[in-house]
């Protein structure tokens, strides 16, 4: 299974990154992109099962970069992962077609129960 | 943000602290310290913006450079003998504060919808640290090892 992770946060995608292999017990290939743009383009180049971003970043934020997926008609399912969430946020997340909206700070249990229904 | 009172922000920052403190730090004990145990105003940190409307306070997250460097390496997992940058530090510190900013926000959710957040910012001197702290927009907790002072200002103030 091949997972993106966006974040504008360095620090922030090595602790997802680090969870992720702790939570779920299959080999992952998981890559990085630092915005929504460059996201994109590793989306159609890199083709991944699975891309897991922040909501607040700047440039393009999360839900854009959801939209945009879904503009595009990529096949490729998302997942938000972030500081934000209120109910409204979780429903706009969910109309623009996310997976799951975990907040941070997260565990790795919370990761896998929402990533462990998507291992093939 | 006009019917929530200084003080009940900053109770709702430090209840959010500890969670994100217990969580992603295992502090096993959190504590709010009482005036007599208050130290100096600490200077190093990170602040957010958090809008309401047509208001905006910042919420502050403030410790000692030994504390802000002590948090980037457990969050980095890094070794005492890595060299952290000044990016890496405002990286880590920025994410504390944000991911105290998003508990605060869903905590507050019912009272305040809609409520949005700004970038954080890293700061190595938010206030002058000989005045006194300024009440009632400030409190100090122990959580864990580390001394954190915590604050909600408008952004009439200056900032370092």
């Amino acid at each position: 299974m091949k997972v993106l992770i966006v974040d504008d946060s360095k620090i922030m995608r090595r602790l997802v990154r680090k969870t992720l292999t702790a939570a779920v017990p299959t080999e992952l290939a998981v890559e990085e992109a630092t915005n929504g743009l460059e996201a994109l383009s590793m989306i159609d180049t890199w083709k991944p099962d699975l891309v897991l971003t922040d909501w607040n970043m700047p440039e393009m934020t999360g839900i854009e970069l959801i939209e945009m997926i879904k503009e595009k008609a990529l096949n490729v399912k998302v997942g938000l992962i972030t500081s934000q969430g209120t109910k409204a946020m979780k429903q706009r997340a969910k109309d623009a077609g996310a997976m799951f909206l975990i907040h941070k700070p997260f565990t790795p249990e919370r990761i896998a129960e929402a990533i462990g229904p998507m291992i093939k | 943000m006009k019917n929530l009172k200084d003080e009940e922000f900053l109770e709702v920052v430090a209840q959010a602290t500890e969670e994100v403190m217990k969580e992603t730090f295992d502090c096993p004990e959190y504590a709010i310290l009482d005036e007599s145990q208050r130290k100096q105003f600490h200077e190093f940190g990170a602040y957010i913006p958090i809008m309401h409307e047509d208001e905006t306070r910042y919420i502050a997250f403030l410790t000692s450079e030994e504390i802000c460097n002590l948090l980037t390496r457990e969050l980095f997992q890094s070794e005492e003998s890595d060299v952290l940058t000044k990016e890496e530090i405002a990286d880590a510190v920025g994410e504390i504060i944000n991911m105290i900013a998003g508990v605060v926000q869903r905590k507050l959710e019912d009272r305040l919808p809609n409520v949005r957040l700004g970038f954080p910012i890293y700061v190595e001197e938010f206030f002058d640290g000989t005045q006194p702290m300024p009440k009632p927009n400030a409190t100090s907790v122990k959580a864990g090892q580390y001394d954190v002072d915590l604050v909600v200002k408008k952004p009439d103030l200056d900032i370092g």
